[in-house]
């Protein structure tokens, strides 16, 4: 079976669990007989990004193919995190050439999710191995930046505030590798406020983030967690060492996740359990703790470390056996493994770097038990299986995957993930019980080896071979159908099987043909000469690459010369134009100067107006002064006049009372007269003759009455009686007359008066007239509204 | 040899009916047109006898043969069967999605029976008509050029359109017969030993078959008065994808050289497979290897072929013919 291995990396630039796992996979398969090939990822500076170089791998009586492709970009968003730009298109290129029947994905991060596509669309059967949580969450870990276990899975907005507060992280120098988190410890307090909010959703604590940001962000990562389920969805079969890990991804709604345990190659490891035994700590034989693994942040190392010196620190340590701590392991954080190795320094453990897969069998001869301090969920660590494998008991944090490969108190102990106090105890146990070590030894059970999961695999292939359906020849003509087949067949050939057929058969075409027959071998020697290797193949395929972008960039340059020589003609236009415009601003500029002139001169002007102006309103001031004061004398005197008249007035008012009385009297007096003397000038003329003595004495008061009555003295002839009536009459006619004259005199009196009143009023509404009238010029004139008269506008 | 002897008409058929209700009618027209006792042998190639039903309407008093074959071989050997059953010595093959134009036997039948003016040829073999690609005037796809260089034997049609080259107006020679639509003597395709099973499914069996009857002095006529049109409506079109057909095309050329190619061009052959070879590989054309091996899988085959014409010394060279066909009238 021609069966196709993927991978992040693979050993020897990358040497942890997964890749370690598809080494000896891919070895195991090859040894079986089946044709493999892997695909993974390695930076590699000295080739051009993208670069695809196959080595060909020998180890023992395994020969297979590693196809590396060259991941030098450095993904610059979500984006292309998840798929890397590029990677895909050679990942379907390898395909085409090395055409296996079924491809095994062990991880695709740093190759991107676009090869499950690629291998989908070509019709072959797929398989995963999930051997963390890059299915369900994008930081395949289920940890935090400040390295807490996320409790929202399948959660876009938390996935969301973890890519913020990275981006946070990303601002913050001297954090070293700071990918995967930092403890809140690490990070300045206000930075680690700022970073809980974020991950809390506290608003407050996060503060500062741009509008709109947070929902970016989700909305991204909802598109981003949607292409990779899909994805996921597509594959044949999905595959988990761990069913903790199984639920995790069977919870996103993928699809069923198949629970397998992972194998790995022990057999060199096995012997340990026979040649080097484990045995208990006692006075002279330290109990020997090993750790082997990643150097990195979620692994706990510090958390081992901090637990080995409360050991040694603990009361009664002097009475118990010793203890010895290893530290073995690669990292890429060297931040973190400075710190670690000073800590390590500080309470006296061993930090013995890294080790080559050949080296275990003696690192492990060495221990007693082996410690996986992990603080993240884990999945399957190969390590668990390497000790137990070599007869160790494993002291493993109880959190996650981890309680499915350390049965506590049977093959190993479990311990509070991240507490140093309750690791410290697991370890004091083994010092304190004597027979502990011993029972977990003898607990330990046999490890699933890689042989055994090479025929699971071959299975489940099998399986997923049969599934996908094959081309029917059947409905062919029969004359047609073994030519169909043969193409078929040899269409689904790898690249370099059909270039070795042709070439052995061309040898034996020249020999057929009688062109030459004395060397056999030629084929092979020319194949040699030919195929200087694959390297001949890839260098090409590069400079195809390369030329095909120097074409590009050709083209590019060529439409950019053409869009600069559009430019230069616009360009040249444009600098006509100008020029013109120039020409035009010049004219316009010595008109303006001219026009400056004359706007000089009316400035000047101006400046003489506003001069003038100024002594005029300095004028005005005197004026205003003087009219101020006389407002204030004709105030006085309208005042005074207003007094007068109203004193005329009063006169008035009383000389017409008086008069209006005057009337009556005089009306009701002549009335009387009238009566009284008809009456008596009938009745009594006889009566009044002879009582002329006593009427005559009767008439002086009525005269004196008269005469007060009218001002008139009465005539001292009326006195006799002898016409004395008649006179008396006359007297009294004239007194009317009279009285008319002084009704008369008072109507001119009045008259007078009326005229005086309206002569005093005069002056006084001129005043009134003038003071508006000068009042108004003085406003208009401060608004700046006064015109000089006789000037207009210029 | 009179113009006017009768003809044998073979059309091996697939279950098209569809293209037999709509070609066979001209063709028939053309028989009492003649009315010389032509007769039309159709060979029933679907292994099934599906054809049986169809004829006893479609050939109801016609004059014609419905030939059952037991198992579907494809045309060459469907042709070869229907020659077997013909009662006349004149053989026009053809396929089902031809269709003939009114009077488009009698110029064949005179080429076939007129003097070559060739040094190598005595006697014409083949009469080919001028085919026109879906009935258009200007897409003549009957006349076909050769030319041995570098190492490689080619004989294609000259070109599908016939704007872009000059073609003779009148008879011309022509490596070969394309199509397998030509007219010829019964008795010479069967001295010549019919088609060459090398070339099973199909192409370059008609090929071989007129370039056997070139070195043996036997040459092949374009006769452009005789028109008949291709619609291109077969099997192999919708049953096989461009990329199999070229295939089958590119497996074709090779057997044909390794049966034809002259001794003195072998070397620079072998070599040119194996530049082609380095060239598919490293520009990882995996279709150029795939063509070289579907040949290669019969090269055991095909140099034996080789070797039997070979044998034969006074055959003419591939370049003689050659020669012969670059001062063709």
């Amino acid at each position: 079976m021609r069966i196709c291995l993927v991978a992040h990396g693979y050993p020897p630039e990358e040497r942890t669990g997964v890749e370690t796992y598809t080494a000896q996979l891919a070895a195991s398969f090859a040894e079986a007989g089946h044709d493999v090939e892997v695909f993974a990822a390695c930076p590699d500076a000295e080739l051009p990004d993208l670069a695809l170089r196959r080595a060909v791998v020998s180890t023992g009586s395994a020969i297979y193919g590693v196809t590396r492709v060259a991941t030098n970009s450095t993904p610059t968003n979500p984006e292309e995190v998840l798929d890397p730009p590029g990677v895909a298109a050679r990942f379907a290129s390898f395909l085409e050439r090395e055409r296996p029947e079924v491809v095994h994905f062990q991880h695709v991060i740093k190759l991107g999710l676009g090869l499950v596509e690629v291998a989908t669309k070509a019709g072959l059967p797929t398989l995963y191995t999930h051997h963390d949580y890059y299915g369900c969450c994008h930081r395949y870990t289920f940890l935090r930046p400040d390295l807490k276990v996320c409790q929202r899975p399948n959660d876009s907005e938390a996935c969301a505030r973890c890519d913020v507060a990275l981006g946070l992280l990303n601002s913050v120098e001297g954090l070293g590798d700071y990918q995967m988190g930092v403890e809140a410890s690490a990070l300045a307090p206000e930075v680690a406020s700022k970073l809980a909010g974020l991950l809390d959703g506290d608003a407050v604590r996060a503060g500062g983030l741009a509008e709109g940001e947070l929902e970016v962000a989700v909305e991204r990562r909802q598109s981003l967690d949607k292409h990779r389920l899909e994805v996921f969805s597509t594959l044949g079969r999905r595959l988990s060492p761990s069913k903790f890990l199984a639920e995790k991804l069977e919870s996103t709604g993928m699809g069923p996740v198949e629970h397998l345990a992972c194998g790995i190659d022990c057999e060199d490891l096995l012997p340990l359990r026979i040649t080097n035994p484990v045995s208990a700590p006692a006075p002279g034989k330290p109990l020997r703790i090993l750790y082997i693994g990643s150097l990195v942040k979620q692994k706990g190392v510090d958390v081992l470390l901090e637990a080995f010196h409360r050991i040694q620190k603990a009361p009664g340590a002097k009475q118990r056996p010793r203890v010895e701590l290893t530290l073995r392991g690669y990292a890429s954080d060297s931040n973190w493994v400075s710190e670690l190795s000073s800590r390590a320094l500080e309470v006296g453990a061993r930090f013995g770097g890294g080790y080559q897969r050949a080296e275990l069998p003696e690192i492990l001869a060495w221990a007693d038990v082996v410690v996986v301090p992990s603080t993240w969920f884990e999945n399957y660590p190969i390590v668990i299986r390497e000790a137990l494998a070599a007869g160790r008991p494993v002291i493993a944090s109880r959190l996650g995957a981890l309680s499915e490969s350390v049965v506590d108190g049977k093959d190993g102990l479990l311990f509070e993930a991240g507490n140093s106090t309750d690791l410290a105890r697991a370890l004091g146990r083994l010092l304190d019980e004597p027979y502990l070590l011993e029972k977990l030894v003898s607990g330990i059970g046999d490890v699933h080896s890689v042989k055994d999961q090479v025929e699971q695999l071959l299975r489940l292939y099998g399986e997923q071979l049969a599934a996908v359906k094959g081309e029917n020849f059947e409905t062919a003509p029969v004359h047609m159908r073994a030519f169909l087949q043969r193409c078929s067949e040899l269409e689904q050939t790898p690249s370099r099987e059909l270039f070795r057929g042709v070439l052995g058969g061309l040898g034996r075409l020249a020999d057929g043909l009688g062109v030459r027959s004395e060397d056999s071998q030629v084929s092979v020697v020319l194949e040699r000469a030919f195929s200087t290797g694959d390297e001949a193949q890839s260098l090409l395929r590069d400079f195809k690459r390369e030329s095909s972008w120097l074409r590009g960039a050709l083209e590019g340059a060529t439409n950019s010369a053409a869009k600069q020589s559009e430019r230069m003609t616009w360009l040249e236009e444009s600098l006509r134009d100008r020029d013109a415009t120039i020409t035009s601003i010049g004219a316009e500029r010595d008109e303006q100067r001219q026009s400056r002139v004359g706007l000089e001169g009316k400035v000047e002007w101006l400046e003489a107006t506003i001069a003038g102006q100024e002594e005029t309103r300095a004028a005005n001031d005197g004026e205003l002064l003087w009219m101020r004061e006389t407002i204030t004398g004709l105030t006085e005197e309208r005042d005074y006049l207003a007094s007068k008249l109203a004193s005329l007035e009063e006169q008035v008012s009383v000389l017409q009372g008086e008069l209006v009385e005057s009337k009556a009297g005089h009306i009701a007096l002549e009335q009387l007269l009238r009566e009284r003397l008809h009456e008596v000038a009938e009745s009594g003329l006889l009566a009044l003759r002879g009582q002329e003595q006593m009427v005559t004495a009767g008439l002086v008061p009525l005269f004196e009455a008269l005469e007060e009555a009218s001002g008139v003295r009465a005539d001292p002839s009326l006195t006799t009686i002898e016409g004395g009536l008649d006179n008396l009459v006359a007297a009294v006619q004239e007194g009317l007359v009279n009285l008319q004259h002084v009704e008369a005199k008072l109507m001119t009196r009045v008259h007078e008066m009326q005229a005086l009143s309206e002569e005093a009023s005069q002056p006084m509404v001129r005043l009134l007239l003038a003071r508006t009238a000068v009042g108004s010029r003085l406003s208009r004139w401060k608004q700046g509204e006064f015109i000089p008269k006789n000037r207009g506008t210029q | 040899m009179s113009a006017h002897q009768p003809v044998t008409v073979v059309i091996p058929a697939l279950g098209n009916t569809e293209l037999l209700d709509a070609n066979l009618p001209h063709l028939f027209a053309e028989f009492t047109s003649r009315n010389v006792a032509d007769e039309l042998i159709l060979v029933d190639d679907t292994g099934k006898g599906e054809l049986a039903v169809w004829a006893k309407e479609g050939l109801r008093d016609k004059p014609a043969k419905l030939v059952i074959r037991e198992q579907n071989g494809g045309f060459a050997a469907a042709l070869e069967e229907g020659i077997q059953a013909a009662s006349h010595a004149q053989i026009f093959s053809m396929n089902s999605d031809v269709r003939v134009r009114p009077g488009f036997l009698e110029p064949l039948q005179v080429a076939l029976a007129s003097q070559p003016k060739s040094e190598i040829a005595h006697r014409v073999f083949a009469a080919a008509p001028r085919v026109l690609l879906n009935g258009n005037e200007d897409e003549i796809e009957s006349f076909a050029k050769c030319q041995q260089l570098l190492g490689l034997l080619t004989t294609r049609a000259e070109s599908p359109q016939g704007s872009l080259v000059k073609l003779p107006e009148g008879n011309a020679l022509v490596p070969f017969a394309i199509g397998g639509t030509f007219l010829f003597r019964k008795a010479d395709f069967e001295e010549l030993g019919g088609f060459d099973s090398l070339f099973a499914p199909f192409y370059f069996e008609d090929n071989d078959l007129c370039w056997r009857a070139w070195r043996q002095g036997l040459c092949s006529l374009y006769v452009p008065s005789a028109v008949v049109e291709h619609h291109h409506k077969g099997t192999i079109g919708k049953l096989l994808s461009p990329a199999r057909r070229r295939a089958a095309v590119e497996r074709g050329e090779l057997l044909f050289n390794w049966k034809h190619l002259d001794d003195s061009e072998l070397l620079d052959h072998i070599a040119l497979l194996y530049r082609r070879t380095m060239d598919a590989w490293l520009a990882d054309d995996r279709e150029a290897l795939i063509w070289l091996q579907l040949a290669l899988d019969s090269l055991e085959e095909a140099c034996a072929k080789r070797k039997a014409l070979a044998s034969s010394a006074s055959e003419a060279t591939s370049k003689q013919i050659q020669g012969e066909l670059m001062h063709r009238p």
